[in-house]
């Protein structure tokens, strides 16, 4: 309910304020043809950040019970850029949406099983060292990026690399939404219909194989499901911060440990908190703010009201 | 009837190192066999072999007459369940559905637990007697408490067999007379449990059965009355035990001596 009020007040607000009997009348096809254009971006633009942000946060969620590590994110992990550096290198060989999209999703695989080969090597099972490897990874890649924007043609290639860097929905139109939406409405379903195996994955792995699940297979596909949420949405929006890590520790903090009601309120809360912070980076200043910068101001106090809150229970 | 677990000639190897070396081991329906032995010498790597953590082994392990290599491990869990050492437990869960994870195997990945998972759950929490905290989380009980949950845990795969590494290792005096008495009650009701400790006083109090692993070379299990005798446990342990008649508990009662 929330949800759909503030799909609704995020419709009327932006550069030009609507009113609602306008946002009404888009709904029901008696706007007038100026604010039907306006309401009609506003709304592509609107459904891609709240599939984008129940996303991101499930896959933090996800991630964070599958390492049963609460600082695991898709940021901390290294996913979200290794991801962008795949959507750059298809971007540097001018490749489709489509391509981009593959490319992401690959890299973003490949950076998560090398930052957890990192983690073994280390032969540390503590959670401080996991996402330590993720912080190595995700320094490899940003040089990887560093690099791709170096050769890249600075007329257009550039802009559209940087432009992923910096996390907005700026450039989202209809056709990106029509070729990303689908896959992060598929990995938001998956994780759903499965959120209860999420609690066993949690446990250690001998207790996961004593209760009659493989443990390997099972985290594998999870960590898939979550990696194709997060390149989904490094090819939406580029890299947002602090959404994947802190949404998961606010519902639970609400319903919660048992994934089977966390992980729907991850969904929801992850989908609203996204929209404030694009609704507001849309309608603050003349031109669009990066999000990362809103999300950081968002996200950053909360973080820190949780970590103290939850220092008893470790996280 | 079948015995619900025999081994022939299990060993298993570490890289060059030899743990466990040819331990033929049984066990029939609703017996209590205690595993004794020292620090290191392989109690965990039995148990985690029996329960088939490990599948590394050399030997032969059946279960229920089927050879354990052949099982799946979603059939295994159904017929063994494996209590690990419960200090290091990390889950947030509340106690009612960290015990519903035991059920976890009876369902495809797509699946909610339904009515007989919490039903099932329900009459463990009562069996385990934590009836005022099914909705408490692990991370706020006690020692006892959590260990007492991870046994309704595995009891929750309503397994014929129950594998305990060390279940009263972190458990004051109360909390292991709790554990024994419960491992009693399950065994009168046909679970045959298998489990290891440092005290041979628990051998004495609740073991039909009792095998030592006296070095990485021998196993012997014979019932509780004929293996358990000082000479055998100061031979174990390597330091000297005796034992004395305690009238009023109606039992030998061992101890170690300083000299």
């Amino acid at each position: 309910m929330t949800l759909i009020a503030l799909v609704i007040v995020s419709m009327m607000m932006g550069r030009y304020d609507l009113s609602l009997s306008e946002v009404f009348k888009y709904f029901t096809g008696q706007a007038n043809s100026s604010s039907s254009l306006i309401l009609k971006l506003r709304f592509i633009r609107i459904i891609a950040v709240v599939l984008v942000g129940a996303g991101l946060s499930m896959a933090g969620a996800t991630f964070q019970s599958v390492f049963s590590n609460g600082l695991a994110s898709p940021n901390l992990l290294g996913v979200s850029t290794g991801a962008s550096v795949g959507a750059a290198i298809a971007i540097l060989n001018n490749k489709s949406i489509y391509w981009i999209e593959i490319s992401a999703f690959i890299a973003g695989i490949v950076t998560v099983f090398l930052t957890l080969m990192i983690n073994k090597l280390l032969h540390n099972e503590s959670n401080i060292t996991l996402i330590l490897s993720g912080i190595i990874m995700s320094g490899l890649m940003q040089s990887v990026l560093g690099s791709v924007k170096y050769i890249a043609d600075p007329e257009n290639q550039l802009q559209s690399i940087v432009y992923w860097e910096l996390g907005s929905f700026m450039k989202v139109d209809s056709q990106s939404l029509i070729s990303v939406g689908p896959i992060l409405i598929i990995g938001i379903i998956f994780l759903l219909v499965t959120r209860w195996r999420l609690n066993a994955l949690s446990l250690d792995t001998y207790t996961i194989k004593t209760i009659g699940i493989n443990p390997t297979i099972n985290r594998n596909l999870m960590i898939l499901f979550a990696t194709l949420l997060t390149a989904a949405s490094v090819c939406l929006c580029g890299v947002v911060g602090w959404i994947g890590l802190v949404v998961p520790h606010i519902s639970r903090s609400i319903v919660g440990e048992d994934n089977r009601y966390a992980l729907p309120m991850t969904a929801i809360t992850g989908a609203i908190l996204l929209l404030i912070a694009d609704t507001l980076a849309r309608s603050i200043s003349v031109n669009d703010i990066p999000l990362s910068i809103i999300t950081g101001f968002i996200g950053v106090p909360i973080f820190i009201v949780i970590l103290v809150r939850r220092r008893n229970i470790g996280i | 009837m079948e015995s619900r677990i025999i081994t022939k000639n299990l060993s298993f190897a570490y890289k060059t190192k030899q743990i466990i070396n040819n331990v033929n081991l049984r066990i029939e329906p609703g017996q209590v066999l205690v595993i004794l032995g020292p620090n290191g010498i392989g109690k965990s790597t039995l148990l985690n072999c029996l329960s088939g953590v490990l599948t590394q082994y050399n030997g032969q392990i059946c279960v229920n007459g089927d050879d354990l290599k052949t099982m799946t491990i979603k059939d295994l869990s159904h017929q063994l369940a494996l209590v690990s050492q419960g200090v290091n437990i990390k889950s947030n869960l509340t106690l009612f559905d960290y015990l519903l994870l035991g059920r976890t195997s009876f369902h495809t990945i797509f699946e909610q637990p339904d009515d007989t998972d919490k039903r099932i759950v329900e009459d463990i929490i009562e069996e385990i007697g934590l009836n005022d905290y099914a909705q408490t989380s692990l991370q706020s009980m006690s020692g006892g408490q959590r260990q007492l949950a991870i046994i309704g845990r595995a009891l929750a795969q309503e397994p014929q067999v129950l594998i305990m590494d060390e279940p009263t290792s972190a458990l004051d005096y109360r909390n292991q007379t709790v554990v024994l008495k419960l491992i009693r009650r399950l065994s009168s009701k046909g679970i045959s449990i298998i489990m290891s400790t440092h005290d041979p006083n628990q051998a004495q109090i609740i073991g039909d059965l009792v095998g030592l692993l006296i070095d990485n070379q021998t196993y012997l299990q014979g019932v509780t009355k004929q293996i358990l005798n000082d000479d055998n446990l100061s031979e174990l342990y390597g330091t000297s035990i005796s034992s004395t008649y305690n009238e009023s508990l109606d039992r030998k009662i061992f101890g170690i001596g300083m000299d």
